[in-house]
C-alpha cells in the first residue's frame, strides 16, 4: 500500500521542528459528487497520535475542518539528532496509517 | 491605436526563434536590468514580501513532495507485460524533463512530456492516463524533480514543420481572446511587476520553468497546459482543447521564452 | 373591523400569492407547458409561431457560436446565454429564450470577427519583435 505520510524532523536553537504531511481526502460529509450528484460520504482523519522515542508528545483531534492532504508542524525540545519521531492516524472508517523519520 | 496592420502569414524563412530570443531576452533586460535565473524564476514573488515569505516556508517542506514520491512509485511500477517507462525514455526518463516539448520529426508535430508517457503506456498495451489531473501529473511532477536545475532547453530544429509549430505557438500566445481582448502578452510583458485583481504578475520569463506545479488553488500539482486553460476561462475565453495542436504548440513556444533559466519544477503556487 | 382585520389580511395575502402564480406562469401548479403559452395570451398556432422563431434564433446562435469555435475564439458567455435559452425553450418561456438566442447569436458574431481579425493580423507588439 502506498505511504501516506512524509515527515521531516529537523534539528534546531534546542527544539526539533517536525512537519508532516499527511494524504488523505479529509472529506466532510457535505461536497456534492459532480458525477452522482449525491454528497460524498465523511471520511476524515479523527486523531493523530505523535511520538517522540516511542513516548507520546502530543495528540491531534483533527475532524472534519480540516482540508484535503493535512499539513501539521510542531515542535519538540529536550531533542537530539538521531532521535525517532513516529506518528500514527487514523480515520473515521478505523482506517489507519503511520510515518516514522529521524530527526536531523 | 496604432498598429502596423500586416497580414503575418510568414514563410518558413522568416521565421527565426533565435532572433526572437534574442529580442525577448532584450526587452526583458531592459524591464528588469538587475534580474537574475533566481529573480525570474520567484516571478510574482518578486513583488510581495508576505507571499515570498510564505513560499519560502512552504518549500521547506512543500506539499508536492507527496507528489513526487508517488510518481516516482508510479514510474517505477512495471506495465502488465512487464516493461518499464524508463524503457520508452531518453536516459530512461530521468533528467529529461528539463528539454521537453521537443519537436519530433516522425510526426511532424510538437511532443510534450505527457505525450511522450501515454505513447509509452499505448506501446506497452495500457490506457492512456487523463492529461491534467491524476497519476500523469504525479510522474510530471517526479520527473520534473529529476531535472532540477538543469537549463531548460527546448530547440526548434530547422525543419519546416518544427518553424511552422513554433511559429503558430508564438500566434497562440499574441492573440487576443475574450470579451476584453486578452492576449498573453497584455499581462506578463507590459504588465509584470503590476497586478490583476489581487495578483501580481510573473514575467513571461521564467514563469514555464516552474512548472508542472503545486497551486493552492489545485490543491494538487498540475502541468502548464493546466494552467494555459485556467489563465484563458478566467478572461472569458473558450480555450483551445488541452494536449491540442494549439496548446502543444503554445507550451512550445512558451518554454521557450524559459531557455537558459534552471528548471525549478515543481514549485509552489497560489 | 379591528377583530376582522387579520383574518382579512391573511385572505387577501393569500389570494395575491395566489394571483401572482397563475400570472407569471410558473409550472408550481399544472407542471404544463402549456400554462405559460396560454398566460401569454398565445394559443395554438400563434404559440407554434413564437416557440419556432426562438428555436430557429437559438439555432441560428448555435452556428455563429460552432464558427467562432472553429478558430478557436468562442467566449464563454455565449455558451451561458445558449445554455439558458436552451433552458427557456424547454419549460416554453419562448420570449426569453428569443432575446437570450438574439444575444448570444451578436456575441458568437464578435467572437468570430475576433479570432478571423486576429488569425489574419495578429503580431507581437514592437517591444517584442
Amino acid at each position: 500500500m502506498a505511504n501516506t505520510v512524509k515527515m521531516l524532523a529537523k534539528l534546531g536553537d534546542g527544539v526539533a521542528v517536525v512537519k508532516l504531511l499527511i494524504s488523505h481526502p479529509m472529506e466532510t460529509g457535505n461536497r456534492i459528487d459532480e458525477k452522482t450528484n449525491k454528497k460524498v460520504p465523511e471520511h476524515f482523519i479523527e486523531v493523530v497520535d505523535c511520538q517522540h522515542n516511542g513516548e507520546t508528545v502530543l495528540t491531534a483531534h483533527l475532524g472534519a475542518s480540516i482540508s484535503k492532504n493535512p499539513y501539521l508542524s510542531f515542535e519538540i525540545t529536550g531533542a537530539i539528532k538521531g532521535d525517532t519521531v513516529e506518528i500514527s492516524w487514523v480515520d473515521n472508517k478505523g482506517v489507519s496509517g503511520s510515518g516514522k523519520t529521524k530527526v536531523k | 491605436m496604432l498598429l502596423l496592420d500586416i497580414g503575418c502569414t510568414a514563410a518558413a524563412a522568416d521565421v527565426d526563434p533565435d532572433a526572437d530570443l534574442k529580442a525577448y531576452r532584450a526587452y526583458f533586460k531592459e524591464r528588469f536590468p538587475h534580474y537574475g535565473p533566481e529573480e525570474f524564476n520567484l516571478g510574482m514573488y518578486n513583488y510581495n514580501d508576505d507571499k515570498r515569505a510564505q513560499w519560502e516556508a512552504i518549500m521547506e517542506f512543500p506539499p508536492f513532495g507527496m507528489a513526487v514520491d508517488r510518481g516516482e512509485q508510479l514510474f517505477n511500477t512495471p506495465f502488465n507485460n512487464g516493461k518499464t517507462y524508463a524503457g520508452c525514455l531518453d536516459q530512461g526518463g530521468i533528467g529529461i524533463a528539463h528539454s521537453y516539448p521537443r519537436f519530433d520529426s516522425k510526426t511532424g508535430k510538437v511532443k510534450t512530456l505527457s505525450m511522450e508517457i501515454n505513447d509509452c503506456r499505448k506501446k506497452n498495451g495500457e490506457k492512456p492516463l487523463k492529461l491534467l489531473k491524476g497519476d500523469l501529473t504525479k510522474i510530471l511532477a517526479y520527473l520534473a524533480e529529476t531535472s532540477r536545475g538543469k537549463p531548460i532547453s527546448i530547440t526548434v530544429p530547422d525543419d519546416p514543420r518544427a518553424l511552422a509549430a513554433y511559429e503558430d505557438g508564438k500566434r497562440n500566445y499574441f492573440t487576443r481572446r475574450g470579451p476584453w481582448g486578452f492576449a498573453c502578452f497584455n499581462c506578463h510583458w507590459e504588465s509584470a511587476g503590476k497586478r490583476i485583481g489581487p495578483s501580481e504578475l510573473s514575467p513571461a520569463m521564467g514563469q514555464a520553468s516552474n512548472f508542472p506545479s503545486y497551486r493552492s488553488k489545485w490543491g494538487a500539482v498540475g502541468p502548464i497546459q493546466r494552467r494555459y486553460k485556467g489563465c484563458m476561462l478566467n478572461y472569458g475565453a473558450k480555450p483551445p482543447k488541452v494536449g491540442g495542436t494549439s496548446m502543444n504548440n503554445l507550451e512550445y513556444f512558451h518554454r521557450r521564452l524559459s531557455n537558459g533559466l534552471p528548471s525549478n519544477a515543481p514549485n509552489n503556487r497560489p | 373591523m379591528a377583530s376582522g382585520n387579520l383574518e382579512m389580511k391573511t385572505v387577501l395575502f393569500f389570494l395575491v400569492i395566489l394571483s401572482m402564480f397563475a400570472s407569471t406562469g410558473c409550472s408550481l401548479l399544472t407542471g404544463d407547458v402549456r400554462q405559460t403559452e396560454e398566460n401569454s395570451g398565445l394559443t395554438g398556432k400563434a404559440a407554434e409561431q413564437t416557440r419556432e422563431e426562438a428555436r430557429q434564433s437559438l439555432e441560428a446562435a448555435m452556428a455563429a457560436q460552432n464558427r467562432a469555435d472553429s478558430l478557436e475564439g468562442g467566449w464563454i458567455s455565449t455558451d451561458k446565454l445558449i445554455n439558458k435559452a436552451k433552458a427557456a425553450l424547454a419549460r416554453g418561456d419562448h420570449a426569453l429564450a428569443l432575446k437570450l438566442a438574439k444575444k448570444a447569436k451578436v456575441e458568437a458574431e464578435l467572437a468570430y470577427k475576433q479570432a478571423k481579425h486576429e488569425r489574419d493580423h495578429w503580431l507581437p507588439p514592437p517591444y517584442a519583435r
